[in-house]
C-alpha cells in the first residue's frame, strides 16, 4: 500500500535494478579489460578478441536487463530475502567457509574441519555445545579418512602438524 | 561396430568383478547423497567427481554413470517420502507421490518408482546405443564452423527458453563464457585475466564453479530459510509391492513415459522437466479423475521420462560432444577430468570407454533395482538427518572436494565465491545452468571460432554459406521469432475482442 510503503520496502524492490546496474558497470569492466590483449585480424585472431565478443555480449544483455528492470518497477517485490536471524547464519556459513580456506594451510584440515563444522552446525540450530562438538570431530575425521586414507588425497596437514 | 556388438562388448567390460563394484558403490553413493534434501542429481554428480578421479579410467565412469542415475532416484525418493523435491523433474513425481505416501502406499510408490526409473533407462539407453552411433558417424564430417554454430545456436535456443528473461539469460551465459577467459588461452598460449596469480593460469575449474553455483548456494538459501519438509510418510516393507491393479496402471504409464522421455531429452533445454511435465499431462489426460490425488501412475510414468530423458540427453553429448543441461555438462567435465572427451571420435577411436559406459548405466540401472528394495528402510533413515548436520557435513565436504581435484586452496574459494553468486542468481532468477554450460562449452566455443577464421582467411562468411549452419540459423530464427509472429498472424486475424463481439 503506498500509504505505508517506507523506504527499505523502496529499496527491496529495486533491488533487481540495482543488480543489473551492478552487471553492467562489471561487464563494462571486463570490456576495458579486454585491451590489455591483442584483437589480432579476422584471418589471425589474437587473444583479446574472443573475451571482447563476449564482454560485448555481456555489455547488452545486462543494458537489456537494466530496462526491462525499469519497466517492471516493482519487479523485486516478489523476492523472498532472508530475515534478520537468516542473514546471521549467512554470514556464519560465509566466515566459517573463509575461515576454513584461511587456517586450513596452518592447522590442517582435522582442526579447521572441526571448527567450520562446529559454526556451521551450531548457526543451522543445534542448541547442544556437546553434540556439536561430537559431530565436527565425526565429520573431520570422517572426511581425512575418505580423502586422505582411501582415496589418497594429500589433504593439508598444517605446519603445526608436520 | 553395430549396437548389439557394441553392447555385448561394453557388457564385457562392465561385467569385470572391479567395474561391477564401482557400478554397485556408485548406485548407492549416488541414490545415499541424492536422497538429501536440497541437492539436486547437478550438485552431487560434482560432489563426487573428486572421489571418482583416483579410480581406473573404465572404474571411474562406470562408477559415474551408476552415481548418475542414483542421484535421481535418491531424489525422487525424498520427493515421494518428504515432499522435498530438490530438482525440477521431481517436482511433479513429488505431486502424486507424496500423496499415495501419506495415504499409506509409500513403499509402492517407492516400488513403481524404481521400476519406471529401470524401464526408463532401459529403453533410454537402447535409444542412446542406436542413435549415438550414426549421429557420431555424420558428426564425424563436422568441421570447425559446423562445431560453432551448433554450439552457438544450441546455447542461443537455451537462454531464450529456459529463462524467464532473454536478456538474464544472456548474461548468465555470458558470466559463463567469460569465466572461461581465465588463464592460458589455447591458441597463442598467453595468460588472460590471470592477474599474476599461478593458480589461475589453469582457470576457472568447472567442478568447484558448479558446487558452488549450485551446492554451496543450496547451502545458503537454506541457511536465509530452512526446508519446511512435509511429515514424513510412514513406510513399511508390507506394502512394498504394489497390488495387481497398481502394476496394471504403472507398467504402461512407464512404458509411454520412457518413450516420451527419451524424445524429449534429444532436444536442447531443460529436457527432464519437459520430459516429467510432459508425461504427467499425458496420463491425466487418459486419467482425469485419480491424477493427482496419489495415483500410482503419475509416478511410474514421470519418473520413466525423467530417466528416458537422462538417456536422450547423453545422444548428443556422446554423439557430437556438446551437453546440453546441467547435468550432462558436469558428467562432460568429469569424462574431461579422466582424459576422455566425448565427441564422435570417442565412439571411434574409444570404442572400449563408449560402450563400457552405456553397458555400465544398464549395470547401474540394475543395481539401482535390485539395492533400492531391501535398503528402503536405510534410505528412509537417512532423510531423518537433521539440517544441522546435514548442512555442516556438506558444506565442509565441497571444501575438500573442491581441494583434491588439484590440491589447490583457489578451487576452495571458487567455490566460495560462486555460491556467492549463485544464491544471489537465484534470488533474482537467473539461470544457473546457463553459466555452468556456458563454462563447460567455453573453451571448444574459442577454439572452433578461432580455427574456423583461419580456415577461411578472416572470412565471417563461413559461419554461413555451408548447410548444416544455414539449417541451424534457420531454426534458431524460427525459434527466436516465431513466438512473435504467430502472435501477429494471431491478433490480426483473430483480435482478441472478436469473439466477445464488442467493439472497442
Amino acid at each position: 500500500v503506498a500509504g505505508t510503503d517506507d523506504g527499505l520496502g523502496a529499496m527491496k524492490r529495486r533491488i533487481p535494478l540495482l543488480a543489473s546496474a551492478i552487471a553492467f558497470a562489471l561487464a563494462v569492466l571486463f570490456l576495458f579489460g579486454t585491451r590489455e590483449y591483442r584483437l589480432g585480424t579476422l584471418a589471425r585472431p589474437g587473444p583479446g578478441l574472443y573475451p571482447f565478443l563476449i564482454a560485448v555480449l555481456l555489455v547488452m544483455s545486462t543494458a537489456g536487463s537494466i530496462v526491462e528492470a525499469l519497466r517492471a518497477k516493482s519487479s523485486g517485490a516478489a523476492i523472498e530475502w532472508p530475515d534478520g536471524a537468516g542473514w546471521l547464519r549467512i554470514a556464519t556459513i560465509m566466515i566459517a567457509t573463509v575461515g576454513y580456506i584461511m587456517l586450513v594451510s596452518t592447522l590442517g584440515d582435522l582442526v579447521s574441519g572441526i571448527v567450520a563444522t562446529l559454526m556451521v552446525t551450531r548457526a543451522m540450530g543445534m542448541s547442544s555445545w556437546a553434540r556439536a562438538g561430537l559431530l565436527a570431530v565425526a565429520t573431520a575425521i570422517g572426511l581425512h579418512v575418505l580423502f586422505s586414507v582411501v582415496l589418497g588425497v594429500p589433504l593439508p596437514h598444517g605446519v603445526l602438524f608436520g | 561396430m553395430n549396437p548389439v556388438a557394441g553392447l555385448m562388448y561394453g557388457f564385457g567390460i562392465a561385467l569385470t568383478p572391479d567395474n561391477v563394484v564401482a557400478a554397485l558403490s556408485g548406485a548407492l553413493l549416488g541414490t545415499a547423497v541424492g536422497i538429501l534434501p536440497g541437492l539436486g542429481p547437478t550438485v552431487v554428480l560434482a560432489l563426487l567427481l573428486g572421489p571418482t578421479m583416483r579410480m581406473k579410467t573404465e572404474a571411474g565412469l562406470i562408477m559415474l554413470g551408476a552415481i548418475y542415475y542414483g542421484t535421481q532416484y535418491g531424489d525422487s525418493m525424498s520427493a515421494i517420502l518428504m515432499n522435498v523435491p530438490s530438482e525440477a523433474p521431481s517436482v511433479v513425481i513429488a505431486i502424486d507421490g507424496y500423496k499415495a505416501a501419506r495415504r499409506g502406499r509409500a513403499g509402492a510408490a517407492l516400488s513403481v518408482a524404481a521400476m519406471g526409473s529401470f524401464l526408463g533407462a532401459s529403453i533410454g539407453l537402447v535409444g542412446l546405443a542406436v542413435l549415438a552411433g550414426p549421429l557420431s558417424q555424420a558428426a564425424l564430417a563436422f568441421g570447425p564452423p559446423e562445431y560453432f554454430v551448433i554450439t552457438v545456436v544450441g546455447l542461443l535456443v537455451l537462454s531464450k527458453i529456459s529463462s524467464t528473461s532473454p536478456w538474464r539469460g544472456l548474461t548468465a551465459l555470458g558470466l559463463g563464457l567469460a569465466l572461461t577467459t581465465i588463464g592460458i588461452e589455447s591458441i597463442t598460449g598467453r595468460p588472460r585475466f590471470t592477474f599474476g596469480v599461478t593458480d589461475l593460469m589453469e582457470g576457472v575449474d568447472v567442478v568447484p564453479a558448479v558446487m558452488g553455483l549450485i551446492g554451496m548456494a543450496e547451502m545458503i538459501h537454506m541457511a536465509a530459510k530452512p526446508i519446511m519438509a512435509g511429515e514424513m510418510a510412514k513406510f513399511s516393507y508390507r506394502e512394498i509391492f504394489p497390488t495387481f491393479a497398481e502394476w496394471k496402471e504403472a507398467v504402461p504409464a512407464s512404458l509411454r513415459g520412457s518413450v516420451l522421455g527419451f524424445f524429449c531429452g534429444l532436444l536442447p533445454g531443460p529436457t527432464m522437466t519437459l520430459a516429467t511435465f510432459a508425461s504427467y499431462r499425458l496420463e491425466r489426460l487418459l486419467s482425469p479423475h485419480t491424477v493427482g490425488k496419489g495415483a500410482l501412475r503419475a509416478v511410474a510414468g514421470p519418473k520413466a521420462a525423467d530417466d528416458g530423458a537422462i538417456s536422450g540427453t547423453l545422444v548428443p553429448l556422446m554423439g557430437l560432444g556438446i551437453p546440453f543441461t546441467s547435468v550432462t555438462a558436469v558428467l562432460f567435465a568429469g569424462l574431461l577430468l579422466h582424459g576422455v572427451t566425448p565427441g564422435p571420435l570417442l565412439i571411434v577411436q574409444r570404442p572400449d570407454l563408449f560402450w563400457g559406459l552405456v553397458a555400465a548405466m544398464y549395470v547401474g540401472n540394475v543395481a539401482l533395482l535390485i539395492l533400492n528394495f531391501p535398503l528402503v528402510g536405510m534410505w528412509v533413515s537417512v532423510l531423518k538427518i537433521p539440517q544441522s548436520v546435514l548442512s555442516a557435513m556438506l558444506v565442509v565436504l565441497m571444501l575438500i572436494g573442491a581441494y583434491s581435484l588439484r590440491s589447490s586452496v583457489l578451487d576452495m574459494a571458487v567455490v566460495i565465491i560462486m555460491g556467492a553468486v549463485g544464491y544471489a542468481m537465484k534470488q533474482l532468477d537467473y539461470e544457473r545452468t546457463l553459466v555452468i554450460l556456458g563454462l563447460v562449452l567455453g573453451p571448444m566455443l574459442e577454439t572452433a571460432f578461432a580455427r574456423s577464421l583461419e580456415m577461411s582467411g578472416g572470412d565471417l562468411n563461413i559461419f554461413i554459406e555451408r548447410r548444416i549452419p544455414q539449417v541451424l540459423w534457420t531454426i534458431l530464427v524460427a525459434i527466436m521469432i516465431g513466438p512473435y509472429v504467430l502472435r501477429m498472424f494471431k491478433n490480426t486475424f483473430w483480435p482478441p475482442n472478436a469473439h466477445q463481439g464488442g467493439s472497442s
